[in-house]
């Protein structure tokens, strides 16, 4: 399957093997800067606690290969999300066929749709992907969506008619406004994606969801399936605060009269 | 005289299944809206509908709410699609024009203000004013340069870096005519863009539409349900209802000789002396008026000709074009104002 092994080779090996391979201090380190950056002192902190337990768990490497996975699957339900929500935001023609279509997908259990992924694409962190992302997509367009077609319809009309292009109307006016509903998307779609690390390890994810498998079914190993279980949720708060610190209006200085 | 800025011939919108087919349809285009809308249950929110506006005109469009005057104005840069009809601008058929020729009808010629603003919530204000020529392809700084000048002008200085939401509701709409402005259009729309104002500001706001459109002789089209407001701003006003147009004159047109009971009930409280001229009240000569009394033009405003008529000992007389067309009296000035008093 040519689309699987370009994927894996030209975006997943790569970014895993950047995560696993630089050294735990550099990227601890690297983390806290970002998260020091969305969201001040207190975040830069919760996320060095949350990244010492998972040190401190033996589970650095696995955490590690399941960001990796979590993170493009979460990129590629971001511009799902976006491609479609605009288009359903934007247009009542295409939200009245999509969202049953989506509707559809999310009452689908998961396991339904891992068989014929894992027909078409054999058990690897590919196929895992996949399925994290069917399984988080749609949260992440209709989010998307309502907050496109929530913007106010003066403001769209008054692009308009300044002579806006539809792409000038889509990156100027109705992403900027759709900010706050974008960054939910985003947050809601990195959890919904994470809630699939476990049935995706049953397919060839690896990292912590194979621990946690692992552990079900060799009671040897019970104790580290149980460590691994821990170090998702902290991976999942982490990544939940930081998503949702970028997801805060930015403080905006009122600025004095006289300032030009 | 100089061809019309904009000029719109038997335009028609038709929301509905099945509108377009009503306005060629001679019985259907006929009845009126309640009927049209059980038989068709389609809405006529423009019927037949035909004028033209000057360049460096105000025209004012008025009705109460649901008579059609949102939907006209966003007809003439087809915002709302026209069911049928012409809609020339500068001579241009705006309804035949293509999506790059309307994009830069939009953008240079016809910019519109509206009544809740519309302004981008994430940009300041300086990019707002800005945002027209930021489109159009402007670099930063020759923007920038522009819309400073423009928010001057709209009396924003030392406001640029705020943001929509800090201002109050007359500030956002001077930004929002700023933008307007912006592109240096020939033709500005007005979509009842005072109606969310409180009086006072309103009135300033009103001020100063008619203090730019002085400076800067842009033709406007400007919508509104206030009377009171036509009458301040408008060269000439087209009254509608129910899509249709009932009358289109000068202010006192309107007041002097309603076309018909809505409008008379429309300009019944009106202070009259404050709006007719003299043209309205002249009587004919009488030979006992001594023909060195003082002459008044007659287009001038009753209210403003009161000092000289009573200061008169003799009636006053009237000329149109140099030449004398009758006289008034204290009695014809009293008369309208007592008029008024007995409406009020």
């Amino acid at each position: 399957m040519s689309l699987r092994e370009g994927v894996t080779g030209a975006v997943l090996n790569p970014f895993q093997s950047l995560l696993t391979d630089t050294p735990f201090y550099v990227l601890v380190t690297v983390i806290a800067i970002v998260a020091y950056a969305l969201g001040g002192w207190k975040l830069a902190a919760l996320t060095t606690a949350c990244l010492g337990v998972i040190i401190y768990l033996g589970l650095w490497s696995d955490s590690m290969v399941t960001l990796a996975g979590t993170l493009v699957a979460t990129a590629v339900v971001m511009v799902l999300g976006v491609i479609f929500g605009v288009a359903m935001g934007r247009s009542s023609r295409v939200d009245q066929f999509l969202r049953p279509l989506l509707d559809a997908g999310q009452t689908m259990p998961s396991f339904v749709y891992l068989v014929p992924f894992l027909g078409l694409f054999g058990a690897t962190r590919f196929t895992a992907i996949v399925a994290g992302i069917i399984y988080a997509a749609p949260v992440a367009i209709k989010i998307t969506a309502d907050g496109i077609s929530g913007i106010s319809p003066t403001v769209v009309q008054s692009a308009v008619a300044s002579g806006s292009t539809p792409w000038q109307v889509i990156t100027k006016v109705q992403l900027p406004m759709a900010r706050q509903s974008l960054a939910l998307a985003a947050n809601q779609g990195l959890i919904y994606v994470l809630a699939m690390v476990v049935v995706g390890a049953l397919v060839g994810a690896g990292g912590l969801g194979y621990d946690v498998v692992a552990g079900f079914v060799q009671t040897s190993i019970f104790g580290k399936g149980l460590a691994a279980g821990l170090a998702i949720v902290f991976l999942g708060i982490m990544m939940d605060r930081m998503t949702q610190a970028a997801a805060a209006a930015p403080a905006r200085r009122i600025p004095s009269k006289s300032s030009t | 005289m100089n061809s019309p800025a904009i000029s719109v011939r038997n335009l028609w919108k038709v929301f509905g299944p099945g509108g377009e087919k009503i306005p060629g349809n001679r019985e259907l285009s006929a009845l009126s809206s309640a009927e049209l809308l059980e038989r068709t249950r389609c809405v006529a929110a423009v019927r037949n509908l035909s004028f033209d506006v000057a360049k460096g005109e105000v025209f004012v469009v008025m009705g109460l709410s649901g008579s059609g005057k949102s939907t006209l104005i966003r007809c003439l840069t087809r915002l709302i699609e026209p069911t049928s009809g012409q809609v020339l601008v500068d001579g241009n058929d705006v309804l035949q024009a293509g999506t790059a020729e309307l994009r830069e009808l939009r953008r240079r010629k016809v910019s519109m203000v509206f009544q809740h603003f519309g302004l981008l919530p994430h940009r300041t204000v300086l990019d707002n004013v800005s945002y027209g020529l930021q489109i159009r392809g402007a670099g930063k700084s020759e923007r920038h340069a522009k819309a400073r000048e423009i928010i001057e002008l709209v009396g924003l200085k030392g406001y640029e870096q705020h943001y929509p939401d800090q201002l109050s509701g007359g500030m956002q709409q001077r930004v929002g005519l700023g933008r307007a402005l912006a592109g240096d259009p020939d033709t500005i729309l007005f979509d009842e863009p005072f109606s969310a104002l409180d009086p006072l500001i309103r009135r300033d706001m009103q001020a100063e539409v008619i203090r730019l459109h002085k400076e800067m002789g842009k033709t406007m089209v400007f919508v509104t349900h206030d009377l009171s407001e036509a009458l301040k701003l408008g060269d000439r006003i087209l009254i509608m209802r129910n899509g249709e147009p009932v009358q289109c004159g000068t202010g006192d047109d309107l007041v002097g000789s309603p076309a018909d009971k809505y409008i008379e009930d429309f300009v019944s409280e009106v202070p009259r002396a404050d709006v007719l001229t003299l043209k309205w009240i002249t009587r004919p000569l009488a030979d006992t008026t001594p023909r060195d009394a003082a002459v008044l033009n007659s287009r001038l405003i009753i209210r403003d000709a009161i000092p000289a008529v009573m200061h008169s000992s003799c009636p006053v007389l009237v000329e149109e074009g140099g030449r004398i067309t009758g006289q008034i009296d204290r009695d014809s000035i009293l008369s309208v104002l007592q008029a008024a008093e007995s409406a009020a």
